[in-house]
């Protein structure tokens, strides 16, 4: 009777188009798994998420400055780009460092890189007041240019880079916008990714992977050699590793 | 029946007996003007065959370029159109003439062969009728049949040129400098034929003998020389060996070319298609000021010329938009397209967002595009890997994201061979679509066959003996370990995030070491140095001077193109790790990434 009940309201939800907010049903169900998922380059990360980056949903990483988030961002591009799948980073500030991306195995001919106006807009001096009209262009500008990447399709990943965005000019982008985004990404093979400071655009189906510096690692004669991190999945639906943190190593701080 | 053109280059006419009144120049020899006046037309061989291929068209629309100054052309059935084959090859003669290019060789046969072989021998008129090719070819010297052996050569040069034409366009559009050069022309020797020399990136550097092809019309051209020493001299005695005898000494070879010499084809004419240039252009009653109207003119004038493209299998290359304003001034744009397009939509599309971030800058009068056309693109998809987008959708998404963000701001990044901290390129996001899926990137190597650390340059230019390291010590090169694949992913990166203007700091100092960082931004406000590493010093490109602006002023101090810093790792109070540099020309501090 439950089993009843529950096909029906997936067929009224399915009528409605409104199916991407069913819970996937796992494997232990009996049932066919519903989710496709993208690896991110981390096997522990991995298996804590079921696979990976649920594809046609947006996912977050969060966390403070320093705390590993453009680490993990480009540990998912490399493992995209070394698959000969196309990834695209929209680089709000540009703020992105070329041979780092190098350095994490990231293939540059298969990454297209849009880059946004300076970091001045993110970092204005105090004579500009609280208010920072450059930076709400830079994140307007960042936000249409997601939107047109995700529409043209053809991107298996496709990364915004809000990590240096002000709190408050995150705080003022539209909920309408996110849905708007999430809607031209339904149904893609494509996974998106939004770093930033704070929560912000999760969809329902995707995952906010919350990140903290726990600690660095000195090699001695003043080399700093790496930076460690702690990852928890701070929201999904039936992840088995909710909550579960996982190590983050960060090697060779390059130059 | 078949005519055969042949214009015989200069060191051969300077040999043979010319009628006084077509005395070739003494440069360019063989192009007169028909009034008599000796001014050359041109001097390039290009221009002689399309010259010949005019004039063949005059007679009949099936016209194969033979060779550069030699171009066939099937007649059958013109004779109760133009005349016998002598009135047809009187004809072709007095159109040549009329061209001023005197004197010029026509041959008619019953084959192909026979044609060219005669026209290559024989001044003015040769006519052999159907069946007595052999008879006519029998005194013909020997070295004639170097005409054929020369045939596959400058075939498979025309092709090879057309796609080196076509790269080097490319590679000029790249600032790239590309460089062929071809042999000086010279009739080819009996044993050795002419080989063309190229010099480039698209060439070995140093001619190749050729290979006999087994599937080719043309035999082995070093039969010849076996058989001159044997002391034929006439196509008429080759002709009479006997077959088997031949076929023993020579093999397939020998007995090829013995049909070569009694004229028998060995192949099918291929009539070269006629190329047409992709034009059109618009005049408009009244001036256009806005893109949208554009659209639509656009759309009258490129959906007529995909269609010829698409029926000639061809794409566009180039666009090239050429504006006629109403200040009669003319604006000009040219989209060089990363693959051959046909699709009038996504090429009106990349029009308009070119013209979106280079308007016209008055009223738009009249509008002419044209296109480069180029082969169309072939691609062989897999069942195996998923299907990469195509170059339409690419480029337009790259053109909408370059109208939305500015010039040269979005595209794939690339390294540069530089130690300038940051440094980097931007190159156009291209897909290639053949590309191997399954090579693997050269972070996926064994982390330790990768420069570690601080050294982790991109194309530096160090001894490959060794590199030091930041330290002091050394460690192999990279290259002396061995490389395998890693089937295991990369442990991640700690990744830099660079401020493009480096951010003024203000640092306190314990001796040489930095213990406070603050700044005037209220986004990275510092603190207090928890743990710092450092110094690593680094300068470079001093010995540069760049370019003075226009507006400076001659007391002005002088910029600097290179820099001079020491920089430092620090963790800070605010719970972010930071790297800062000291600029030790001026002494001053900024803050100049974060490790994120």
């Amino acid at each position: 009777m439950p089993a009843t009940c529950r096909a029906d309201v997936e067929a009224l939800l399915r009528a409605k188009k409104l199916d991407r907010t069913l819970v996937p049903v796992t494997k232990g169900s009996g049932m066919a798994v519903a989710i496709e998922t993208m690896t991110t380059g981390l096997i522990e990360l991995d298996q804590q998420l079921g696979g990976g980056l649920p594809l046609g949903h947006f996912s977050e990483i969060v966390g403070p400055r320093s705390s590993g988030r453009t680490s993990l961002l480009m540990a998912m591009l490399a493992a995209t780009t070394a698959r000969g799948e196309l990834a695209a980073l929209v680089d709000t500030f540009d703020m992105f460092d070329v041979e780092s991306m190098a350095a994490a195995g990231v293939r540059l001919d298969r990454l297209l890189w849009v880059r946004g106006e300076t970091s001045t807009a993110a970092f204005p001096p105090l004579t500009a007041g609280r208010r920072q009209p450059g930076a709400d262009r830079a994140i307007e500008r960042a936000l249409k240019a997601t939107n047109l990447i995700l529409q043209a399709g053809g991107m298996s990943l496709v990364t915004l880079d809000l990590a240096d965005a002000p709190v408050h000019a995150l705080r003022r982008i539209p909920m309408t916008t996110w849905l708007r985004l999430q809607k031209v990404l339904e149904g893609q093979q494509a996974a998106a990714v939004v770093t930033g400071a704070v929560p912000m655009s999760r969809s329902a189906g995707g995952v906010t992977l919350a990140l903290a510096r726990v600690g660095t690692r000195d090699k001695g004669q003043g080399a700093r050699d790496s930076i460690e991190s702690e990852i928890r999945i701070q929201r999904a639906r039936l992840v088995p590793g909710m909550g579960v943190p996982v190590r983050l190593t960060a090697m060779a701080l390059v130059a | 029946m078949f005519a055969c053109l042949y214009v015989p280059p200069p060191s051969v006419m300077r040999g043979a007996s010319v009628p006084a009144g077509d005395a070739p120049d003494a440069t360019h020899g063989f192009i007169t003007r028909s009034r008599g006046a000796a001014e050359p037309l041109h001097a390039g061989d290009e221009t002689v065959t399309s010259v010949l291929l005019d004039i063949a068209r005059t007679v009949s629309p099936r016209v194969a370029v033979h060779s550069r100054r030699q171009v066939l052309m099937d007649i059958e059935g013109l004779e109760r159109l133009v005349g016998d084959p002598r009135a047809i090859g009187e004809r072709l003669r007095q159109a040549a003439a009329d061209r001023g290019i005197v004197p010029v060789h026509v041959a008619v046969a019953g084959t192909c062969t026979a044609a060219v072989l005669l026209a290559a021998a024989r001044a003015g008129v040769t006519v052999a009728a159907p069946g007595d090719e052999a008879a006519v070819l029998a005194p013909l010297p020997l070295r004639t049949l170097t005409v054929l052996a020369h045939e596959e050569s400058v075939a498979s040069r025309k092709s090879e040129t057309r796609s080196q034409k076509t790269e080097g366009e490319r590679r000029e559009a790249r600032g790239e400098k590309h460089e062929v050069r071809l042999a000086p022309s010279a009739q080819p020797a009996l044993s050795e034929p002419r080989q063309r020399r190229v010099e480039g990136p698209l060439a070995p550097s140093r001619p190749q003998p050729p290979t006999p092809n087994p599937q080719s019309p043309i035999p082995n051209p070093g039969c010849l020389a076996v058989i001159a020493r044997w002391g034929l001299r006439t196509l008429g005695e080759l002709a009479a060996l006997p077959a088997t005898d031949l076929s023993e000494r020579l093999g397939q070879d020998g007995i090829r070319w013995q049909r070569l010499a009694r004229g028998e084809d060995t192949g099918l004419l291929v009539p070269a298609p006629e190329e047409e240039p992709f034009e059109a252009s618009l005049e408009l009653e009244w001036p256009i000021a806005e893109l949208e109207p554009l659209s639509f003119v656009l759309t009258r004038l490129l959906d007529p010329l995909c269609q010829r493209l698409e029926r000639r299998d061809r794409g566009a290359a180039v666009l090239h938009l050429r504006l006629r304003l109403v200040t009669r001034d003319l604006h000009l744009r040219s989209l060089q397209l990363p693959a051959p397009m046909r699709d009038p939509k996504v090429l009106r599309t990349l029009l308009l967002l070119d013209l979106e971030s280079h308007p016209a800058p008055a009223g738009i009068d009249a509008v002419a595009l044209s296109i480069d056309p180029t082969p169309g693109r072939i691609v062989q998809e897999s069942l195996l890997a998923r299907a990469l987008p195509a170059p339409e959708l690419i480029s337009t998404l790259v053109a909408r994201l370059r109208a939305l963000m500015g010039e040269g701001k979005c595209g794939s990044p690339a390294t540069v061979d530089s130690y300038r901290p940051g440094a980097f390129a931007m190159k156009p996001f291209v897909v290639h679509q053949n590309e191997g899926r399954s090579q693997k990137p050269e972070a996926s190597l064994p982390r330790r066959s990768r420069p570690a650390g601080r050294l982790a340059k991109a194309g530096s230019q160090e001894p490959e003996g060794e590199r030091r390291e930041a330290g002091g010590g050394r460690e192999p090169a990279p290259s002396a370990q061995p490389l395998a694949p890693s089937p295991q992913p990369l442990a991640p990166s700690a990744c830099l995030r660079r401020f493009r203007l480096p951010i003024p700091a203000r640092v306190l100092l314990d001796g040489s070491r930095p213990i406070s960082v603050r700044t005037d931004r209220p986004a990275l406000a510092g603190g207090r140095v928890q743990a710092a590493a450092g110094p690593w010093r680094t300068s470079g490109e001093w010995w540069k001077t760049p370019a003075a602006p226009a507006d400076a002023q001659p007391s002005a101090p002088p910029r600097r193109a290179g820099w001079n810093r020491d920089e430092w790792d620090v963790a800070l109070s605010d719970g972010g790790l930071y790297r800062i540099f000291e600029d030790r020309d001026t002494g001053r501090w900024f803050v100049g990434a974060v490790v994120d």
